[in-house]
């Protein structure tokens, strides 16, 4: 094989190469600010319903405050969050409200889904107006 | 190169940096619960129970249950001054002899009023009683449920005093003149 045959067989296989990969990720691809920040403001759709989560809960105990830190994964092609659920390690919360609002987070979709899974972590922080 | 195209479609890991915040006013204060309707009312012409007095079975004996309610009826009877007369009344269901429930009945009644002045301090010249049996039915006899509401006691007020204020002109003069005078209205259904 000639030195032009070597050039063009790499040629024809980084071609194949970047096709292979094209296939494989044919959606947005979006960095990974990008990522976070469409992911947050997806999350931000459901505040009423946390905060929903949060009066119950107040109800329950008038002093309940803390953190609580969910994590889960979106979805590459079809954008849904799955594998929710919350660190316990990095929540302060009561079980009940974590519940809630693992159920109020359920069934949330980027509306365009990106060609990499997202592996996010997220904290709410839940407290009581000051001076309320 | 495979593994150069694979890695294109690896995970974006990241994390928040700041905690988004779920703010919440003070939880309103836990309504006081409402208080149970009052189980006995009066109505224009009736003191209303809104609980059944237990009998024991086929027997004119009041169950211990049913003291309580037959208290909060004395007690009713007793701040309503203006009750001059009461009737006590025994109902039965069509389930059974007809003589027999009509008996039963006024047997069932007569122990209501007895309890009431005995246990309820209630004058026993402003009470009555009476049994109508299956006579005066307010359900379906044809039903259990309407058996049921048949069987029951109630009190119908007969008599009751009440003032009444007559507002007349002088046409000499002009002026008003209010009359009130004590009157005593009587149940159409008094025998």
């Amino acid at each position: 094989m000639t030195p032009r045959q070597n050039s063009n067989s790499l040629v024809t296989f980084l071609a194949l190469g970047a096709a292979l990969g094209c296939a494989g990720c044919s959606f947005m691809a979006r960095d990974t600010p990008t990522y976070e920040r469409d992911t947050s403001a997806l999350l931000d759709t459901r505040q009423a319903q946390l905060r929903g989560c949060y009066d119950a809960a107040l109800v329950r105990n008038p002093n309940l405050a803390g953190k609580l830190t969910v994590t889960f994964t979106v979805e590459k092609k079809t954008g849904e969050i799955i594998d929710l659920s919350w660190d316990n390690n990095r929540t302060t919360v009561d079980e009940l409200l974590a519940t809630c609002v693992m159920t109020a987070l359920d069934g949330l979709q980027l509306a365009e889904p990106d060609r990499r899974d997202g592996e996010a972590t997220f904290s709410y922080s839940f407290r009581v107006r000051p001076g309320a | 190169m495979l593994g150069l195209a694979l890695s294109a479609c690896g995970p974006r890991v990241f994390e928040a940096g700041s905690a988004k915040v779920i703010e919440t006013g003070p939880p309103p204060p836990v309504a006081e619960a409402a208080p149970d309707p009052p189980r006995v009312e009066i109505t224009d012409d009736k003191i209303v129970i809104h609980e059944k007095i237990q009998f024991d079975y086929n027997k004119a004996q009041i169950r211990p249950e049913s003291d309580e309610l037959l208290a909060e009826v004395a007690k009713v009877i007793n701040e309503t001054p203006r009750i001059k007369k009461l009737r006590v009344e025994g109902h039965a269901s069509a389930e059974g002899d007809h003589d027999y429930n009509v008996e039963l009945s006024q047997r069932r009644a007569k122990a209501v009023l007895d309890h009431l002045v005995k246990r309820g301090k209630v004058d026993p010249a402003r009470l009555e009683s009476e049994g109508y049996g299956p006579d005066r039915p307010i359900a379906d006899n044809e039903t259990e449920a309407g058996r049921e509401a048949n069987r029951r006691v109630e009190f119908t007020i007969l008599e009751q005093a009440y003032k009444q204020t007559t507002r007349t002109i002088d046409p000499a003069t002009g002026k008003e003149r209010v009359e009130t005078e004590d009157k005593l209205q009587a149940s159409e259904d008094q025998p």
